[in-house]
């Protein structure tokens, strides 16, 4: 096994990358002085991954929508024991989340974090699917789905999506539909599970109070020897325009929700951390509070302090986004189109442009302060392929111009969307 | 690498709290105003925190005060109020990364600091009231903040559920007030709340940094030695008195699931036995109402409780269809009642322990954690470290936790019950 120590010299920090004999890619973050331990072992597995194949296959595989969610969820649940109550024993918190390209199991602990590792890396390499666990399961997600879909902000989101992409499965809800998770049987979870949990696609990422080798040490134990199954997803060709302009639901909502979204060209790797650090400078002068739009937005009503910004990025998609309650959204799209405009004729404020990235500068220290937000951002890196580092490397070289650029191509008007939720 | 913490009274009824922990990017200054909750003035104090954390006399609007906190790194300055039992805490926090990681040698904290004191001894005043603009852009905001909160069902429901667990409390009462309130509400009421707060509340500020520093403390001394101070100290604990019969209440709303909110509530002065016995009952992942009511019957995706120490209160917590909400209620009480007879086994107590310990260790790496673990300790009038707080659940007893769920029972059942429409969830689009 090779270990290389990967530092940052602005930050003092550092980490070990070590390539595991199994097929794993292990990242373990040494924190002195920390009392916790924050790990998460991921896979490149999202609801996106809705279509694949493996070792050149000739038909790709499709699955119902939610199926990587709802294999997240039964994971939980082995032969012989509930893995919480594993847990139980060793006073570790445990979760899992699923995202559109990717699904992590963790647990943060203060004590006997070995014991933990050792639960988190046995549970997710040892399925156990049932027709009748399914089915319990069924109920239990259903009510998640439910919770979401009275959720406004989820809705609008969604729908904002829908009104983006054509084909790319970013459109759909992660957790899948109370129809489509009908579809799921312990068959597909299996060959779900068999495709993407092949440890070649996964990674376990460890921070805080811990020692490289201990970790290696129980890796060394728990991990099984993996081939790498040449696994390809398939995502249907994805045109550059939009499905529609705008879309509006009604639900129980005290103050009308919206999400404006711009669609532009997706990228990978460094190219679209670089992207997405220049789109999210870009948004905060546009729509920082004090900037001119958002200043004149406020004065006359059209937003409140719920007014913010977001760059959506991953495999195929790409989109910067606006959001948050208004009595008059049209309006609020109107006069940000308008300030696209402006920008992109007489340029940004200089000075303001550079306060802007001085506090970027500060939100990318902030996220190297804590194991939990350590090891968040080294499994988002990870999966991006591009390491936890490179925020501080892009913002340091970012140029103005490179910002202008950025505002030219990725807020094109004709691809940019209105979704709102009203009552 | 070593953690220091040091509380001194720097004038009557104002704490100031150092912690000092070399492992720390940032720094974390917070200042906490205790008060009594009152209806009418809650709502004055909810505005007066708004505007003291946008602007100050020297920074007049809050897109100035932001490109003033952009240009230190994004340092940011925030307020917000909260409820605790009979009280209500109204919250200041400015925060900034350590000057070691400055680009160009800027005194960060230095002018954060600067800026903070003069939102809070030096707001941004007009005659008798605060800046008139300034007023009514904040104004607007609670209003649309109060009316968005049905925009989260979940924390609705629970919002609404305290109307009727503690009717007649101070506690029932919502610390922003109705819209039609917050739309009377003048600029001199605010200043005059806010005065009084200054004069009249219990005062706690901490200040968490990676290096001693001693200037702070000396700063806030000077200028809290020149107001005057007639601090009134809240009852930071009444228990709520158990109604004579369970209160029904069933409330409906436009959405797919319905709400289910159950209080309990308890005499029992037993903190530790009764904070383990929730997190036993709904408090963890493998508690009894996760390993029940979710995973063995499915009923909900989510089902927690959560204990309220200052009002003797246990509040359920569920999601589920509207047709359920009975059965879930009678396994809720059912899974209760195996706990006031005991049916619990060892392991599950020594489990839900290590579980506690667990969260209350890592408080140490979070400078917000810390902070809030000390002002909690405040509140409950007992300051003791982590450590000495793990002694204290290590050595809570069966019989202890069984005695605390006995002491509880049922006060109210809240259903926030879903209905059917047919316009929600109607789609309108243009091609």
């Amino acid at each position: 096994m090779n270990k290389q120590i990967i530092r940052n010299e602005l930050t003092g920090d550092e980490y070990t990358y070590v390539k595991h004999r199994s097929g794993l890619d292990i990242l373990v973050w040494e924190m002195e002085g920390f009392s916790s331990v924050e790990a998460l072992f991921g896979t490149k597995y999202g609801s996106v991954n809705t279509s694949f194949r493996t070792n050149g296959e000739k038909e790709f595989t499709v699955v119902p929508e939610g199926i990587a969610h709802f294999l997240e969820h039964k994971l939980f649940e082995n032969e012989d024991s509930d893995v919480f109550e594993l847990y139980a024993k060793t006073g570790a918190s445990a979760n899992a989340y699923t995202s559109f390209d990717k699904t992590c199991y963790l647990f943060s602990c203060t004590d006997n974090y070995e014991e933990s590792l050792d639960i988190l890396l046995s549970f997710v390499q040892s399925p156990y699917f049932t027709d009748e666990t399914v089915a319990k399961e069924q109920g239990i997600i259903a009510q998640e789905i439910k919770m979401c879909n009275d959720n406004p902000s989820n809705r609008v989101f969604y729908n904002m999506l829908r009104c983006l992409y054509h084909n790319h499965p970013v459109k759909t809800d992660i957790a899948g539909t109370v129809e489509s998770i009908a579809k799921i049987d312990a068959e597909l979870l299996y060959k779900c599970y068999n495709t993407f949990y092949n440890l070649h696609n996964m990674v376990l990422v460890v921070a805080g109070n811990v020692k490289v080798d201990e970790v290696l040490r129980i890796a060394d134990k728990r991990l099984r020897e993996d081939n790498d199954i040449k696994l390809q997803s398939f995502f249907p060709d994805e045109p550059s325009g939009i499905v529609k302009k705008e879309i509006t639901e009604k639900m129980s909502v005290g103050m009308p929700l919206f999400n404006i979204g711009f669609k532009s060209a997706p990228l990978s790797g460094y190219d679209r951390l670089k992207a997405e650090l220049e789109t999210f400078v870009a948004l905060s002068v546009m729509s920082d509070p004090a900037s001119v739009l958002y200043k004149s937005m406020m004065e006359e009503g059209l937003i409140n302090t719920t007014f913010s910004t977001e760059v959506f990025a991953g495999d195929g998609y790409f989109t910067a986004i606006f959001g948050g309650e208004s009595k008059n959204p049209r309006e609020v799209m109107n006069r940000i189109q308008k300030e696209v405009d402006r920008i992109k004729t007489e340029g940004m404020d200089r000075r303001f442009y550079e306060n802007i990235k001085k506090f970027t500068y500060g939100s990318s220290v902030r996220e190297l302060a804590t194991p939990e937000s350590v090891s968040s951002l080294m499994i988002s890196s990870y999966f991006s392929d591009v390491s936890p580092f490179d925020s501080l490397k892009v913002l340091s070289e970012m140029t103005y111009e490179d910002v202008m650029k950025c505002i030219t191509e990725r807020f094109d008007p004709e691809k940019a969307v209105l979704s709102i939720v009203t009552k | 690498m070593e953690l220091s913490i040091k509380r001194d009274v720097i004038a009557d009824g104002v704490g100031f709290s150092a912690i000092v922990d070399t492992k720390l990017k940032t720094n974390v200054l917070k200042i906490k105003f205790i008060t009594e909750l009152s209806e009418k003035e809650a709502p004055l104090n909810s505005m007066a925190a708004m505007l003291i954390g946008s602007t100050n006399n020297k920074i007049k609007t809050y897109s100035e005060m932001s490109d003033r906190l952009n240009a230190l790194y994004g340092s940011s300055i925030y307020t917000d109020t909260s409820k605790s039992g009979d009280c209500q805490f109204i919250s200041f926090t400015a925060s900034c990364i350590d000057n070691r990681f400055a680009l160009d040698s800027e005194d960060i904290l230095g002018e954060l600091l600067d800026i903070a004191e003069d939102c809070i001894f030096d707001p941004n005043v007009s005659g008798d009231g605060f800046d008139p603009v300034e007023f009514e852009l904040r104004r607007r905001e609670l209003t649309e903040s109060i009316a968005a909160e049905i925009n989260n069902k979940r924390g609705y429901a629970l919002m609404q559920s305290q109307k009727h667990i503690f009717k007649g409390e101070p506690c029932s009462y919502h610390q922003y007030g109705t819209i039609e309130n917050a739309e009377k509400i003048t600029s001199s009421e605010v200043l005059k709340a806010y005065r009084k707060l200054l004069k009249t509340a219990v005062i706690e500020i901490y200040f968490a940094s990676p290096s001693e520093n001693l200037s702070v403390k000396e700063r806030f001394s000077e200028v809290f030695s020149k107001l005057e101070r007639e601090p009134q100290d809240p009852a930071f604990r009444t228990v709520s008195p158990l109604k004579d019969e369970v209160c029904h209440v069933c409330d409906e709303l436009k959405m797919k699931q319905s709400k289910v909110i159950i209080a309990y509530k308890s005499e029992s002065s037993n903190k530790n036995a009764c904070m383990v016995l929730s997190r036993l009952f709904g408090g963890a992942p493998f508690s009894k109402l996760f390993a029940n009511v979710r995973e063995k019957m499915s009923l909900c995706y989510y089902c927690t409780s959560m204990f309220v120490y200052s009002k003797g209160t246990m509040l359920i917590d569920s999601g589920v269809e509207r047709e359920n909400a009975d059965i879930l209620t009678a396994e809720v009480e059912n899974q209760l009642d195996m706990l006031k007879k005991g049916e619990f086994t060892d392991e599950e107590l020594t489990n839900i322990k290590l579980y506690i310990v667990n969260s209350v260790k890592s408080v140490s790496d979070s400078p917000s954690q810390l902070i809030n673990w000390y002002f909690s300790c405040y509140c409950n009038r007992d300051i003791i470290s982590p450590e000495q707080y793990i002694e204290q659940i290590m050595s809570v007893t069966r019989e202890e936790v069984t005695e605390a769920a006995r002491s509880f029972a049922a006060d109210t059942v809240y259903v926030l019950a879903a209905k059917e429409s047919e316009e929600n969830g109607e789609v309108d689009s243009d091609e």
